[in-house]
């Protein structure tokens, strides 16, 4: 309770920073967001395969309750409140279809929308923003080219002090790292691109890395497994250590991004269940490029209270 | 005269003499019939008792523990079909040849026609927590549940048949089909995990 307490405490001081930085810096100018390229020829059939490795159709469908392809309002519970995903179908009314290629970069790089509204980091934008504009307008093409729902968006239900908006700036402040991704040259060019699709695309991360206290991720465990923000699940160790993933081949890592079955002839379920639709889409040398990736993360042995085990 | 006294003496012999045993004896007949009616209704007291601990409270954790050991089963059952898996997997990549993983084909077919007995209620993630990763939503939505384990049917019949024509793109295909239609496709929406709150 005392550190519940503190805890608000520090928020509502945080607040008052955050007012004051919303003040002097003012809301994001619109121009300022400005295209790195032009979008190269990147197809509809780039963006369908991005898209689905992204994972935007499942938060944004409501499957569970049988929602329309990206119609939104499935309910995301964490510990800050209940999310109702937007509709992002390319409908002028319900969705998304009177954005502009601007206004989508925006959003996925900075996290803000056409009218300066913060989105929570429940949308994980600290990830998409290391995507390329090229790859992000082609997911824009490809969403722009499915049918629009009419499905009018749901609030979310947060708590206090979560509900104020201001206070996500602080924390793009702390944690947001403008992209996109920049290739490290001392490395081959499969590890960059496994590097891109699992920071930038995948956003592996998101769930495999445990987060503090504020809801940014640690660093310094990354894939060290975590509990999920959104259901509270865990989401296992998936460093190179021997006790998580350690005795997998590059080879295994990347066929369980395609049917799922581990090496031990379990097969995927939940959410990994639902990533693995996505990264399957991608092509095997993507797949394996993921793989390589992973597998050159330092090793961390999950932590202590984490004994996974699965089945029946 | 001492005769009659001696008669009287053996009158009194042959006599039963009202001796205290015999009293007692009486007594103790007549005590015993009490004690005999006690005992019998203590006895059937006793056993209306243990029939109703037996029907209300003892059939709950016997109930139980069938979830339990229904559980196990379960557990005991997928890990074969994984082993199955991982054979079948091992020929796919050149490591193992068409004998054994027909062998493995077979047996998963065989024991995946066991999977629709495997969910008795009360086996689920809700009742035996850190025991069974069953989400209890199996059993909300028992017509969508049933289309898995049709799924299931069809692809370990349809996997058991690629094997059997040797061509390994054929099993990989068949196997990732089996892999995301059915066993994937199930275990997104219907398996938790064993350590999860
Ligand atoms: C982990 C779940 C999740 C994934 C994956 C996800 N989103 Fe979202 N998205 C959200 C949530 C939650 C919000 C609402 C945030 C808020 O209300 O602040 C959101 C908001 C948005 C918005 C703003 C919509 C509006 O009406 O203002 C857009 C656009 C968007 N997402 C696009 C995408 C795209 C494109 C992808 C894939 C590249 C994607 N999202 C993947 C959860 C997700
Ligand atoms: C939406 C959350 C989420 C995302 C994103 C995600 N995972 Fe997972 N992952 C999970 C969960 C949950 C499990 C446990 C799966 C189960 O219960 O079968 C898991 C399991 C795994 C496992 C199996 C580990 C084991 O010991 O069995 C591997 C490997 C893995 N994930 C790799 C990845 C990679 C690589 C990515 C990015 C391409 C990724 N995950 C993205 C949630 C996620």
């Amino acid at each position: 309770m005392i550190m519940r307490a503190n805890w608000r405490a520090a928020l509502i001081a945080i607040l008052a920073v955050t007012g004051m930085v919303w003040l002097i810096g003012g809301r994001t100018d619109p121009s300022s967001i400005r295209l790195r390229s032009a979008p190269a020829g990147l197809t509809v059939n780039d963006g369908a395969t991005l898209f689905a490795a992204a994972g935007c159709a499942n938060c944004h469908t409501d499957r569970p309750h049988g929602g329309a392809l990206l119609a939104g309002g499935r309910a995301l519970v964490t510990s800050f409140g209940t999310f109702y995903t937007p509709n992002i179908s390319s409908d002028r009314d319900f969705g998304i279809g009177r954005w502009t290629d601007i206004d989508f970069i925006r959003a996925l790089r900075r996290g803000v929308g056409p009218t300066g509204k913060d989105y929570y980091p429940s949308f994980p934008y600290p990830a998409f923003t290391q995507m390329t504009d090229d790859d992000i307008l082609a997911i824009k093409r490809y969403i722009f080219s499915l049918p629009p729902q009419r499905r009018a968006d749901r609030a979310p239900v947060m708590h206090f002090p979560y509900r104020i908006r201001a206070g996500i700036k602080l924390w793009k402040i702390i944690y947001l790292r403008e992209g996109p991704i920049e290739p490290d040259p001392d490395k081959t060019k499969e590890w960059n691109r496994g590097a891109y699709l699992v920071r930038a695309v995948a956003h592996c991360g998101e769930c495999h890395t445990p987060r503090d206290l504020l809801g940014g991720v640690e660093t310094n465990r990354r894939f060290a497994g975590a509990n999920m923000a959104v259901d509270g699940v865990k989401a296992p160790d998936i460093t190179p250590d021997p006790k998580a993933i350690g005795r997998w081949s590059v080879d295994d890592l990347a066929s369980y991004l395609d049917d799922g079955l581990t090496p031990s002839g379990d097969i995927a379920g939940g959410a990994m269940a639902e990533v693995i639709r996505g990264t399957s889409a991608l092509s095997n040398e993507d797949r394996l490029a993921i793989a390589v990736f992973i597998k050159a993360q330092a090793p961390i042995p999950p932590a202590p209270m984490q004994k996974m085990s699965q089945g029946g | 005269m001492m005769r009659s006294v001696a008669g009287e003496k053996a009158g009194d012999d042959w006599w039963p003499r009202p001796a205290c045993g015999r009293i007692d004896l009486h007594h103790e007949v007549e005590g015993n019939l009490a004690l005999k009616i006690g005992v019998c209704l203590t006895r059937s007291i006793v056993c209306l008792i243990l029939i109703g601990l037996i029907v209300s409270g003892w059939s709950e954790p016997c109930a139980a523990e069938d979830g339990l050991a229904a559980t196990k089963h379960r557990q005991t059952v997928m890990d074969r079909l994984g082993d199955d898996m991982k054979a079948i997997k091992r020929y796919v990549t050149g490591q193992a040849d068409q004998a054994a993983a027909l062998s493995a084909a077979q047996d998963l077919d065989e024991t995946a026609s066991l999977v629709p007995s495997l969910f008795p209620k009360g086996s689920d993630s809700a009742k035996w927590p850190g025991k069974s990763a069953a989400k209890p939503e199996i059993w909300d939505n028992p017509d969508d549940f049933q289309q898995l384990l049709q799924a299931l049917s069809a692809g370990t019949a349809d996997l058991r048949k690629s094997v059997g024509t040797g061509e390994a793109t054929n099993v990989q295909s068949s196997m990732r089909a089996l892999a995301k239609n059915a066993c994937g496709a199930c275990h997104e929406n219907y398996r938790g995990r064993r350590d999860g709150e």
